[in-house]
């Protein structure tokens, strides 16, 4: 299992090492169990850049994460856009080829697209793959897929929601890297600076008394 | 109609009823768009369009017939199997699934109202659309039935909040994916979706001029749509409730 703690935390607000990510990476293996696939993948959705990230994978090469998968194109892509579990096979050249399902090896030979909802909004897409020639998911696999897709959107929903109602929430981070809270003191400390820069010795000295407090 | 007409199209079957003289049937296919150039499709699209726009304005603005409009192949293999089962299908392709529209659940219902003042006499829906949006498609739908526009649409395949909209509403023909030998269809007696045909493992057209293998909901819906084409084409003055029933019967006596 490989994952990139700050992707998950970034787009999926799971902070690292947390009972969140463990129950996220649970499901990703039960789900990959359920259905049989050689390997499986949770794809974060990426509000600004309107694609995916691939942030965790199961049995599959380390250096899917990190990657970007449009959102335009594919049986990820389309599960995202419709919000419906997708099952999909190769594209093969002739109709015979398609029905003896003739692969090539080291290709998927089936995949599976899940996509984690909560009420309209995406968080992102559960993946699973099959590379054994003439393996196909079938709908039964998809309907499995799909719930473990869906208990993991509600239980990231969920976990948001509590960490919002709790105020750890934090916001969204700055291009710095602040947080709002910090953002709004640094932007209260320019307007001081500007209009009374007077009154910066004395701000001085409370900082200077607060960092004595701390200590 | 007369209860004889009904019976006949119960027990006609389908591949027969394809080679009789039949009337061409408008098919609006609402989806990621259709490979117009694919062998299969050759001839059978006949009018291509897109719903584009920023959020909030997107209209449904035309391209070029004969053109490759999908990048996703679910369109693709939905027209496929329509135009595969229903050779009188003038299939026209409206795509609402796309990246530059962000998926805009508002998307399909403008595409909706372009299908709706084109009077196209088919909707293949195999599209969920999201639940915020009922209220206005619930209309759209019941307008299409005012009109004697019939509407097939797809079930979700899973069922979370809703079975899929506009498949609950009772003003459209809703299908399930069961499996039930090809072209056969299943009544679902209790629910609120009425109809399984197969949508498993089916050998559909792939953008590129390819084939792949599609299950799902999704696919099983292209095959009601076209069962439908067959029987308009045949029976042109066929109400909503008429293809319902002799739907039904079909059901009945596969049984």
């Amino acid at each position: 299992m490989t994952t990139d703690r700050s992707l998950l935390s970034h787009y999926l607000g799971i902070a690292p090492s947390t009972r969140e990510e463990g129950v996220l990476r649970l499901l990703l293996e039960t789900a990959i169990r359920t259905v049989d696939a050689a390997e499986g993948s949770v794809l974060a959705y990426d509000r600004d850049a309107n694609d995916l990230r691939f942030v965790m994978v199961a049995n599959g090469p380390s250096s899917l994460i990190g990657q970007r998968v449009p959102i335009g194109a594919g049986l990820t892509g389309l599960a995202a856009l419709t919000h419906e579990v997708q099952i999909g096979a190769p594209t093969f050249r002739t109709v015979d080829d398609a029905n003896k399902a003739t692969g090539v090896e080291g290709e998927p030979s089936a995949v599976i697209a899940a996509p984690m909802v909560s009420g309209d909004q995406l968080i992102g897409v559960l993946t699973g793959v099959r590379f054994k020639v003439g393996h196909r998911f079938t709908t039964d696999d998809g309907r499995a897929y799909g719930n473990f897709a869906t208990i993991a959107a509600l239980m990231l929903d969920q976990h948001n929601r509590l960490r919002e109602m709790s105020g750890a929430g934090g916001g969204d981070l700055t291009t710095a890297g602040y947080g709002p809270e910090e953002a709004r003191i640094l932007a209260a400390l320019a307007t001081v600076a500007r209009s009374r820069p007077d009154r910066l010795p004395r701000l001085a000295q409370v900082f200077e008394q607060m960092v004595d407090l701390a200590v | 109609m007369s209860s004889s007409v009904i019976s006949e199209a119960a027990a006609l079957g389908f591949e027969q009823l394809a080679t009789t003289d039949l009337a061409p049937v408008e098919v609006a296919v609402i989806d990621s768009g259709v490979d117009a150039t694919h062998p299969d499709l050759a001839g059978r699209v006949v009018s291509q369009w897109t719903v584009e726009g920023e959020s909030g304005q997107l209209a449904v603005q035309p391209l070029d017939t004969g053109i490759n409009n999908d990048t996703f192949g679910h369109g693709t293999a939905v027209a496929g199997i329509i135009a595969r089962i229903a050779p009188n299908a003038r299939i026209h392709d409206i795509r609402v699934l796309d990246a530059r529209n962000k998926g805009d659940p508002t998307a399909s219902l403008v595409a909706f109202r372009h299908v709706l003042a084109k009077r196209q006499r088919l909707v293949n829906m195999s599209l969920a659309i999201p639940a915020s949006q009922r209220e206005p498609l619930y209309k759209l739908c019941e307008s299409a039935y005012q009109r004697n526009q019939v509407v097939v649409a797809a079930k979700r395949n899973v069922p979370v909040t809703d079975e899929g909209l506009p498949a609950e509403f009772s003003s459209v023909i809703s299908i399930d994916n069961f499996q039930v030998p090809e072209l056969s269809i299943r009544f679902i007696e209790t629910g609120l979706i009425e109809f399984a045909t197969l949508g498993n493992e089916l050998t559909v057209p792939a953008p590129g001029g390819g084939y792949t293998v599609k299950t799902g909901t999704s696919f099983a819906t292209p095959t009601v749509t076209a069962m439908c084409c067959l029987f308009l084409g045949r029976w042109p003055d066929l109400r909503q409730f008429e293809l319902k029933t002799i739907l039904k019967a079909r059901a009945d006596a596969a049984l």
